[in-house]
């Protein structure tokens, strides 16, 4: 006990301001870095820091999935997208803030939202390091029990548009048959030097 | 982005060489790119030019036969093998019969040994290290076979104008034999490990295609024109020194892919390894050379020699002007003519495919620049 | 006796020394809590530099062994000291940034390559009760696995990008491309054990083969698919031969590590060799039984199970040099062919068959 607290809340403040504000000091860095490549990667640490505080929060499932879809499978698109415009075409992308407004706007929304969520919700208080009782220990087979039954319509629409967008995305990046990039333009590839 | 920019994507220029792995030596490659699909590829050569036909100019015929061994390294008896039989042609020498056995000898040894590079450099070249290591091991006991007969292991200086630098040591050709059947049983054995390997056929069957009448319309010749199913062998065809007499298959494959040049060396091995133990078991007694003089002058005139080099027609056109010195000397290099379609090979292949198809080739840039 | 009880022992032996001093228990507790964390995150570490160490000098000499020659032999009997050397000169190198190149992100490119591969060390299940982080580990061990092994190509790209240098560039857009598609497989393949195991835990996973080799995973014949889509998307997540195509030498010259030397250069060595024992731990764990020994519950050698993990994962990995030192490498769209036109099928079956032994009641 320090100061009529337990020693496990120092820590666990300390963990979590920590990685709160690893979070927050990712945002901010993708907001105001000039280039695009750098702002990935500031927002890289942003989504860490979120999977972090799942993982404070006891769960390990979202923090694990979390790192999974954002950090590895999202941040990678984008970075990829920005690798593939910046270097072949030789410019540097800078982050220029031209929807300040909307963004404002959609960020208001957003924190309006996260206030809202954050003051009406009952919160049960628990000792640092448990799972919550209710979870069993095991919150992924809850989850997964939810997702196929309660949730299961939801579910699905979901994933009705990743299919839409896989086919969308095919049907722009598709060839037609005999257009071979390469030699469609090898005439004009002859005149550079 | 404008409108025409719309569903095409960029293309990316890169320098391949003339420091890359697989540019056999100091060939320089602008390739353009598009994502990893080559749009075109310029070769650009001259990176070991070294005037070796200006140096002819000024150096006697006995002088210059170390100079031939150098432009393309990996066939040093056959570049000595085609400059004396000009100078010998020009100079009216006829050489004896056991002279004319060793000579043989020696380009089909170089032949070998070349082919093995050739294979192991292929195989490095699509990522299988040990074969390279294992092609190197027996091109050791041929190099071994060099070293003992001229002191040399790459660069040879051993043919001399009328006959040769010193006859066989003893009990060389015992070790030879004992070489050959080595090379014999291990031939198989790159087959199993490269040529009939899966990924190794996926990456050269339809890659890096010709066909024949634009091979020989770009002037190919040697294994890459015989991948193009054009029996075009100048032993077979030209029947110079003692070809005629011995028993070999011109090999002939039909794709003009990197599989079929890569298939032809191959089966050149086991013909090359056929005409060593050949001349072997025919080789004559007798004495190496003819006596002749010390400052040769040949009659003016001019002459043009070939014979089939490892890479193709190696051919050496010589004019003289009746003093001890070529009055101008050409170099028919077939790694040059071989490289010549390198962009009309690659085009529209993947930028891996290039290093497959380079290697096919066989192309030695001393060779290429001269 | 198991790490396990080694870990306990300590944990007594120090909270009684603090309580000796004074220390509150509480404080005590709390502390050995803190330092546990922190011992466990260093052996992450120090696994992946001794798996490099060993794996140097083993894939010298196997490498050797296959080529007939003799691999290293000069540093210390039979070259044993080569590893050593290696690191010596790794570290004495000058470290050479390109001039173009963005200095911060050349220098984060193999931090983050090494951090990440040090991640997927913590659910790694080393004996009975002895993994790093194994509350993790009990709820989405082999989901956290997967999830640090696909941030793993970030490291990579940004090295890649940072150098400034095209042919990292294709490197690195080489190396996303591959390891973003071979996940799919290897997760489906994951999804197999998991079904089987009824567990996300990779320490459950063992506790599901208790018992000899019989009740292995990988004597399960609807086993036998995802076992070898696993070693070969492994073998394929960590860029080695056949498809070590992001760095192919004899194409991209080096890919992504072209510009690096020195201690960054080793950084990516490190955690490539870290990969490597890596894959064949979870192959282990996933296929082999882990820690378990090959002759029952309890082991009737009374052998530490870290022993049996790594014998196992040992095997693998020679497997996976075996293979490296045989077979050209695949080329860029045949490696993806590979990997969507075949793998992923190949995954979908395997699980579709795992679900039909679930509802037929084999399993």
């Amino acid at each position: 006990m320090l100061f009529g607290l337990p020693y496990t809340n120092y820590v666990e403040y300390l963990a979590f301001l920590s990685v709160a504000g690893l979070t927050l000091l990712g945002g901010l860095g993708t907001i105001v870095a000039r280039r695009v490549f750098p702002a990935c990667l500031w927002l890289l640490v942003c989504l860490g820091g979120v999977a972090g505080l799942y993982a404070l929060l006891a769960g390990h499932l979202l923090m694990a999935v979390q790192i999974l879809v954002y950090a590895g499978a999202i941040t990678v698109l984008i970075i990829f997208a920005v690798m593939l415009l910046q270097r072949h075409t030789g410019r540097i992308i800078m982050a220029e803030n031209q929807h300040l407004i909307g963004g404002v706007l959609a960020a208001g929304f957003m924190a309006t939202l996260i206030l809202v969520g954050i003051f009406t919700t009952r919160y049960q208080p628990l000792a640092f390091g448990d799972t919550p009782a209710t979870f069993a220990g095991d919150n992924v087979k809850l989850i997964g029990h939810l997702l196929l039954t309660k949730y299961l319509l939801p579910f699905e629409v979901v994933s009705v548009v990743l299919l839409a967008s896989m086919i969308g995305a095919l049907v722009l990046a598709r060839q037609e048959p005999g257009e071979n990039p390469g030699a469609a333009e090898a005439p004009e590839a002859e005149s550079q030097p | 982005m404008n409108e025409a920019n719309v569903g095409t994507t960029d293309q990316l220029i890169v320098n391949m060489g003339p420091q890359h792995p697989s540019t056999h030596g100091v060939l320089r490659v602008a390739l353009t790119l598009d994502g990893e699909r080559v749009v075109s590829a310029d070769p650009d050569i001259g990176y070991l030019h070294s005037s070796m036909e200006k140096i002819a100019e000024r150096l006697d015929y006995r002088q210059y036969i170390s100079y031939t061994d150098r432009f393309d390294y990996l066939g040093a008896m056959c570049n000595e093998w085609v400059f004396v039989r000009a100078v010998e042609r020009l100079a009216g020498i006829e050489v004896t019969p056991r002279c004319e056995h060793i000579r043989l000898l020696m380009a089909e040894l170089n032949r070998l040994a070349s082919h093995l590079l050739y294979f192991g450099a292929m195989g490095i070249d699509t990522g299988a290290t040990t074969v390279f290591l294992y092609c190197f091991r027996e091109r050791e006991l041929i190099l071994d076979l060099f070293e003992w007969v001229s002191g040399q292991r790459l660069l040879y200086n051993f043919l001399r104008v009328g006959g040769l630098r010193n006859d066989l040591p003893d009990g060389w050709v015992e070790q030879c034999h004992a070489a050959m059947d080595a090379l014999a049983s291990r031939v198989d054995e790159y087959d199993t490990l490269l040529s009939e390997n899966r990924i190794f056929i996926a990456r050269t069957r339809g890659i890096g295609a010709i066909t024949a009448e634009e091979a020989l319309a770009y002037g190919f010749s040697g294994p890459c024109l015989r991948g193009c199913g054009v029996p075009y062998d100048l032993r077979r065809v030209d029947g110079y020194s003692l070809y005629p007499e011995l028993d070999f298959e011109v090999c002939v494959e039909e794709g003009g892919d990197c599989l079929s040049r890569h298939m032809v060396r191959s089966r050149e091995l086991r013909e090359s390894i056929k005409i060593v133990r050949q001349v072997l078991a025919r080789l004559p007694e007798g004495e190496v050379n003819v006596p002749v003089p010390r400052r040769l002058k040949v009659e003016p005139g001019e002459v043009y020699e070939r014979i089939e080099s490892p890479r193709g027609e190696l051919g050496c056109y010589l004019v003289s002007d009746g003093s001890d010195k070529p009055w101008r000397m050409h170099w028919r290099a077939p790694s040059f003519y071989n490289l010549a379609p390198l962009d009309r090979l690659c085009r529209g292949h993947w930028m891996a495919d290039m290093v497959a198809v380079i290697a096919s080739t066989d192309i030695v840039l001393g060779d290429v620049d001269r | 006796m198991s790490i396990h009880t080694i870990g306990v022992i300590i944990k007594d032996w120090l909270i009684g020394l603090l309580a000796g001093w004074g220390v509150p228990v509480e404080l005590s507790r709390l502390l050995i809590e803190v330092l546990t964390w922190a011992v466990g995150a260093a052996l992450c570490i120090i696994a992946i530099m001794l798996a490099a160490l060993v794996f140097i000098y083993l894939e010298r000499k196997v490498s050797g062994y296959i080529q007939s020659r003799l691999g290293p032999t000069r540093c210390g009997p039979v070259g044993i000291l080569q590893s050593f050397v290696d690191v010596i000169k790794l570290l004495l190198k000058e470290d050479i940034v390109p001039a173009e190149a963005d200095r911060v992100l050349h220098t984060i490119g193999p931090i983050l390559f090494l951090a990440v591969s040090a991640l997927a060390y913590v659910v790694v299940p080393w004996d009975e009760g002895g993994t790093v982080a194994g509350k993790v580990d009990a709820g989405v061990g082999v989901l956290f696995m997967a999830a640090v092994g696909s941030m793993g190509l970030i490291g990579i790209v940004v090295g890649g990008w940072g150098s400034n240098n095209k042919w990292s560039l294709l490197g690195a857009i080489r190396g996303a491309a591959q390891m973003v598609s071979y996940e799919i497989p290897m997760l489906l393949a994951l999804m197999c054990v998991v079904l089987q195991a009824e567990t996300l835990s990779l320490a459950g996973i063992v506790e599901d083969q208790k018992g000899s080799i019989i009740a292995w995973n990988f004597l399960r014949p609807w086993m036998w698919l995802p076992v070898v889509l696993f070693l070969i998307s492994g073998v394929a997540e960590i860029n080695r031969t056949p498809f070590d195509i992001p760095e192919a030498e004899s194409e991209l010259v080096s890919g992504f590590h072209t510009e690096y030397t020195g201690m960054k250069f080793a950084l990516f060595f490190l955690a490539e060799y870290g990969n490597l024992l890596l894959v064949a731990l979870i192959f282990s764990v996933l296929f082999l039984g882990g820690w378990l020994s090959p002759f029952g519950y309890p082991d009737p050698l009374r052998l530490p199970g870290i022993i049996w993990l790594l014998a196992k994962s040992l095997l693998i990995v020679l497997i996976v040099m075996w293979v490296r030192w045989t077979l050209p490498r695949l080329r860029v769209d045949q490696l993806m062919g590979l990997a969507w036109k075949l793998m992923i099928p190949a995954g979908f079956v395997a699980l579709g068959v795992m679900c039909a032994v679930i509802m037929l009641g084999w399993a």
